[in-house]
């Protein structure tokens, strides 16, 4: 067998003027061969340590349960890619080529579909330069050039620059190819990486609405039903003060269809509005879902008569970089949450808040945004407050929290204490010990 | 022919003695019931643990009279707020029961000869009652709960009659209860505890109590009949004495002056335990 480096190490020490005419038949022959010996070497992969990064090199977070070979729709939207470990044992036997890596849904170690315009399915998913090194390290694979020509026309090239290239729906799996090529001809045997593909975001929810709280604004959606990979939903806010609110958002709200307005006497609200259902009808005082169909909704579901404005979401848009997350519902029947804080600042009294709802699926994947719907940070008459205004006098309310009743709770307490100690007084009583060890205790 | 009609009359004699075996079995089996029973009621008469103690476990239907305050002065805010109210203020629809549930411990100290057991008890309950809050300027309902958590409380002396069951066979056993009551209660929101200005300036939480009276009548099930053999064994291995289901009407009048009236006249449900 031919010991190629040490002949690579002889010529490349003389020069091929200088070699003697009887070494031209072996010299053929060897560059007729290495190529061939070369495409049973290929190129390497280290899928297991490949890592799934960020568009600044740092680590993707990790999914649970996902292969990471799995491009989400967020991945693309945040220019996320793949570090893979290359490692180039037959450099040398390919002086004059360079390492190409090619994506597509077909062979494209076919010229056909590489380089044959009528007929190209697949396109380069690597601008760069690959050192021509045994080990030239790990290589940068990016999702949108992974993504970059699934029309498969290089006059429909879409490029991996353009946001388009993930707002494209796609759910197909895109092989990698890793090869030698003169420009024309795959050299030697090709590497390929598999990755599947899901950027088919979720559907935006339905029927968005925001409920008017003290200090707190509710959002409920419709969950999306039968949308098996949906996880969660997202809540986008946007908040604006009774200042900085826009005429078109200052519109007064039209009021649900089964609300009517209350009125208020005396600091008593003699009309509550509504009538339906019972957040607790079943003792279930934490049941907020029920209650939540019970509040008077203050949207519309993206009506422009629902008054609801926003500054950078917009509906049926995905969620723009800057958009502020405010609130995450895990789970794909979950309907609602509660706003407490936008950006780390507790909602005040008069901050109108702007929302919009998408669904996440389990790839990461963020899908649309919803209609928007908007609320206020308002003072709400609690309980108490009603109860103290009803009162004759608001002193008869307090008298209940003063602790008026403290000398009589307590003699009611030492009483009971004391009526135990003579009742256990009773019970130790020696007649009443022998009556229960003869067995005629009741 | 003859082969199958000869099996035929074995097969048929096998039947009239399967027949007839098992209803030899299953007289003798009435028997035995009756002989088991029989011996059970006479033992159980003589082995009977020391029985000295009953826990309740109770439900409850629940709706404050809050309103009832005369100091509301026919003013109905707990309606208003749980319920529904008609624009002239007159509760239309009142709130729905809520879910009570809790505990009474007994102490069945006196025996009394032919009548029954008398003996103290308390009892800790608890339930609670949420609604959004509704907005101050236009009275709709807000996006934020207004909840009451009650905690009913008494201590009572209690009295069953268990004469029937003893002296006559009869599973029923009347009680009555009485004695005092105490709730406290608080009106909090996801915020925590509502808080309120008094008159002084001074800030105060929503929450307090009532005090007043409780009393209460009804009858226990005795289960013992049942499963006799469950109750003897349960009595021989735990010394419970007997399982019973109950019901009862309970009066806790809350009444107390110028207090948040937390109480309620209700009906109650539940298990009791005696040992």
């Amino acid at each position: 067998m031919v010991d190629r480096k040490r002949l690579c190490a002889s010529l490349g020490r003389s020069s091929l003027l200088q070699v003697p005419p009887r070494f031209f038949l072996p010299l053929a022959l060897f560059f007729a061969l290495v190529p061939a010996r070369a495409s049973a070497q290929s190129i390497t992969l280290n899928q297991t340590t490949a890592k799934r990064v960020n568009a600044d090199g740092s680590n993707a977070p990790a999914r649970s349960g996902i292969n990471q070979f799995q491009i989400s729709r967020e991945d693309c939207d945040l220019d996320r890619g793949y570090s893979i470990p290359i490692t180039l044992p037959d450099v040398s036997a390919f002086p004059l080529l360079n390492v190409e890596i090619w994506a597509g849904a077909v062979d494209c170690k076919d010229n056909n579909n590489r380089t044959v315009a009528t007929t190209q399915q697949c396109w380069k998913a690597f601008g760069g330069n690959i050192d021509r090194v045994t080990n030239p390290g790990n290589i940068t694979l990016k999702v949108r050039d992974l993504l970059a020509n699934d029309r498969t026309k290089q006059s429909t090239y879409v490029g991996p620059s353009s946001i388009d290239v993930c707002s494209r729906n796609t759910f197909t799996n895109v092989t990698a190819y890793f090869f030698y090529s003169d420009g024309a001809n795959v050299k030697g045997a090709a590497a390929q990486l598999e990755f599947s593909v899901n950027t088919v975001p979720p559907a935006a929810p339905a029927e968005p609405a925001a409920v008017d709280g003290d200090g707190a604004v509710s959002v409920s959606w419709k969950p999306i039903s039968g949308a098996s990979t949906v996880q969660g939903y997202n809540v986008y806010c946007e908040v604006s003060s009774d200042s900085e609110v826009s005429p078109t958002s200052a519109t007064i709200r039209p009021l649900a269809a089964d609300a009517t307005l209350g009125e208020v006497d005396g600091g008593v609200v003699s009309d509550s509005g509504t009538s339906s259902g019972d957040a607790a009808a079943n003792g279930d005082a934490s049941s907020s879902s029920d209650a939540a169909s019970d509040r008077a909704t203050s949207s519309s579901g993206g009506d422009p008569t629902n008054g609801c404005s926003a500054r950078i979401l917009v509906p049926g848009q995905p969620p723009p970089s800057g958009a502020v997350l405010c609130a995450q519902a895990n789970g794909p029947q979950v309907s609602q949450a509660t706003i407490r804080e936008v950006n780390g600042r507790a909602l005040k009294l008069g901050d109108r808040v702007t929302v919009a709802i998408a669904a996440r699926d389990r790839f990461g994947s963020v899908g649309n945004l919803s209609n928007l719907a908007c609320a206020s940070s308002i003072e709400v008459t609690d309980f108490f407050d009603a109860y103290r205004g009803a009162a004759s006098s608001g002193g008869a309310a307090n008298c209940s929290t003063t602790g008026k009743g403290n000398g009589a709770a307590s003699a009611v307490i030492v009483g009971l204490s004391a009526l135990c100690i003579v009742l256990r007084g009773r019970r130790k009583h020696p007649s009443q010990v022998a009556a229960g060890q003869k067995g005629v205790g009741r | 022919m003859i082969r199958r009609s000869s099996l035929g009359r074995i097969a048929s004699a096998a039947a009239l003695l399967c027949v007839a075996g098992m209803s030899a079995d299953a007289r003798a089996q009435q028997t035995s019931i009756y002989e088991r029973d029989t011996a059970y009621l006479r033992a159980k008469r003589i082995q009977d643990s020391p029985q000295w103690f009953a826990l309740e476990l109770r439900f409850a239907p629940y709706v404050p009279k809050i309103d009832s305050a005369p100091e509301l002065a026919g003013k109905t805010p707990f309606c208003a707020v749980y319920g529904t109210v008609s624009s002239r203020g007159v509760c239309t629809e009142t709130p729905n029961p809520r879910f009570m549930f809790g505990l009474e411990f007994d102490v069945q100290v006196l025996k009394i000869p032919y009548v029954g057991t008398l003996g103290p008890g308390v009892s800790f309950s608890y339930l609670s009652v949420s609604r959004p809050a509704l907005v101050s300027a236009t009275g709709q309902p807000s996006g934020q709960d207004t909840s009451i958590e009650i905690f009913p409380l008494y201590g009572s002396a209690v009295l069953r009659v268990d004469v029937l069951h003893k002296q006559f066979g009869v599973p029923i056993v009347p009680y009555a209860k009485a004695g005092l009551g105490l709730g406290f209660w608080r009106n909090y929101s996801p915020n925590g505890t509502i808080k309120f200005n008094r008159p002084d300036g001074t800030e105060q939480g929503a929450k307090g109590y009532s005090f007043g009276t409780h009393f209460a009548f009804g009858g226990m099930l005795r289960l013992d009949f049942l499963e006799p053999d469950s109750a003897r064994t349960l009595d021989d291995a735990i010394g419970i004495n007997h399982v019973s289901l109950f019901g009862e009407y309970m009066l806790l009048n809350l009444n107390q002056s110028g207090a948040l009236r937390v109480g309620a006249n209700t009906a109650v449900f539940g298990v009791t335990t005696e040992f």
